[in-house]
């Protein structure tokens, strides 16, 4: 083997090894394109659009920011939140904090987490299960299921009270 | 030469696909120029040296200071492209390297880099608002453009291959050391491929490319 070989060998994995790794460092997300953040101690996703789909995992902070129709999932990270338009779907568990923001037609999964807080548009429901505690704000009807909670607090924005439908389920509006 | 020139084509045209963008392209450009320069100086300078171990400057230490350019992204909270300076020093262990017939030797290296990079402003949150339950949600994202310092420690193992009077050439595998404004930690595996232009037997102009910077510099050879 000549040492030109070698040199060709050794310049020739480093380009692959660049070239070969996936690049997370880049811009926002785009619609129908799943973008990922871990490994780093803070990291905020946006998406280009509608339609992202977003994931954190095993960091420190982290959160994604994207308009209608998002999927966004969490996990083993210290503070969680997510910020989304309408039709998003949201799953945040192993967090000490998940934060939501989120308009019509929500559907958010808030599991295994000290505190789950959310303010969502109209049509949303909302699964806390195995947390410390859950409050939700809604910004229309709603419905909040609180399962292995040790404190659930729903708050209706238009001021009317509260329903308690049974077997944890709470709701503003109406229960179905 | 002309496997060389395929490889490079090949990589050159892979480049061009990536977000990386032009000073990655720029970079494989120079490497290219490298290789290139490598090929026709040997072929000049006809008093190859690889065949003959032993044959080269006797060394103890390399001291190589040099500017960087960091144009990939690094570990940490930078992105490229950054621009630096460091030095290398690296300490000859074996005189003989791993092949008995070519004239090659191995060093360990350490060094200390500093670079100064872009903030990951898109990755960053821009604006906190307080939510329920003691949240923060974060709902824009950017708006933190300040720059990143960053330094380097890299650790590695220098396997020198002494072409001619006038060139060597080496490979380098290690680990890496990063230390930023917002984190820290150990890079498990870095590349790097040089070269040494010797001006004289103990003063060479060397380059390295890899990841996560390429260097330009001079050597002494102590």
């Amino acid at each position: 083997m000549t040492a030109w070989r070698l040199l060709l060998m050794l310049a020739g994995s480093c380009l692959f090894a660049w070239l070969s790794t996936g690049c997370e460092s880049t811009a926002n997300c785009d619609p129908d394109q799943t973008c990922e953040c871990s490994d780093h101690g803070e990291c905020y996703l946006g998406c280009n659009g509608d339609g992202c789909d977003q994931q954190c995992h095993n960091l420190d902070r982290c959160g994604g920011v994207c308009d209608d129709k998002c999927n966004f999932h969490c996990h083993d990270i210290k503070d969680c939140s997510s910020s989304c338009g309408d039709d998003c779907t949201l799953e945040c568990n192993g967090s000490d904090t998940c934060g939501v923001f989120c308009e019509k037609n929500c559907n958010w999964s808030c599991h295994d987490v000290d505190r789950c807080g959310a303010v969502v548009g109209d049509g949303s429901e909302v699964q806390c299960t195995r947390t410390s505690s859950c409050e939700v704000e809604c910004k229309g009807e709603c419905r909040v299921d609180c399962n292995n909670t040790a404190h659930c607090d729903v708050t209706c924005r238009d001021g009317s009270p509260t329903i308690k439908c049974g077997n944890g389920r709470l709701a503003c509006g109406s229960c179905a | 030469m002309a496997r060389a020139l395929e490889l490079i084509e090949r990589v050159w045209r892979r480049a061009a696909w990536t977000r990386v963008g032009a000073i990655a392209r720029n970079s494989l450009l120079a490497l290219s120029l490298m290789l290139s320069t490598l090929c026709f100086s040997t072929r000049g300078n006809a008093q190859s040296t690889i065949k003959t171990p032993g044959e080269r400057p006797s060394y103890t230490v390399e001291a190589e200071p040099h500017v960087l350019l960091g144009w990939l992204p690094p570990p940490g909270a930078g992105q490229p492209p950054g621009l630096g300076l460091g030095a290398r020093a690296t300490i000859e262990v074996a005189k003989d390297g791993f092949l008995p017939k070519l004239n090659d030797s191995v060093g360990i290296g350490i060094g200390l880099d500093w670079v100064q990079y872009q903030g990951r402003a898109d990755q960053t949150c821009g604006r906190f608002v307080n939510g329920p339950n003691g949240t923060r949600v974060c709902t824009e994202i950017g708006g933190d453009l300040a720059e990143v310092t960053t330094f380097y420690i890299p650790v590695v193992m220098q396997w020198n291959f002494w072409l001619t009077r006038k060139w060597s050439v080496f490979g380098e595998p290690g680990i890496l050391v990063h230390i930023d404004d917002k984190e820290s930690g150990v890079f498990p595996i870095i590349l790097a491929a040089g070269g040494r232009f010797h001006i004289q037997d103990r003063f060479t102009l060397t380059a390295r490319i890899g990841h996560p910077a390429i260097t330009f510099g001079v050597s002494f050879l102590l």
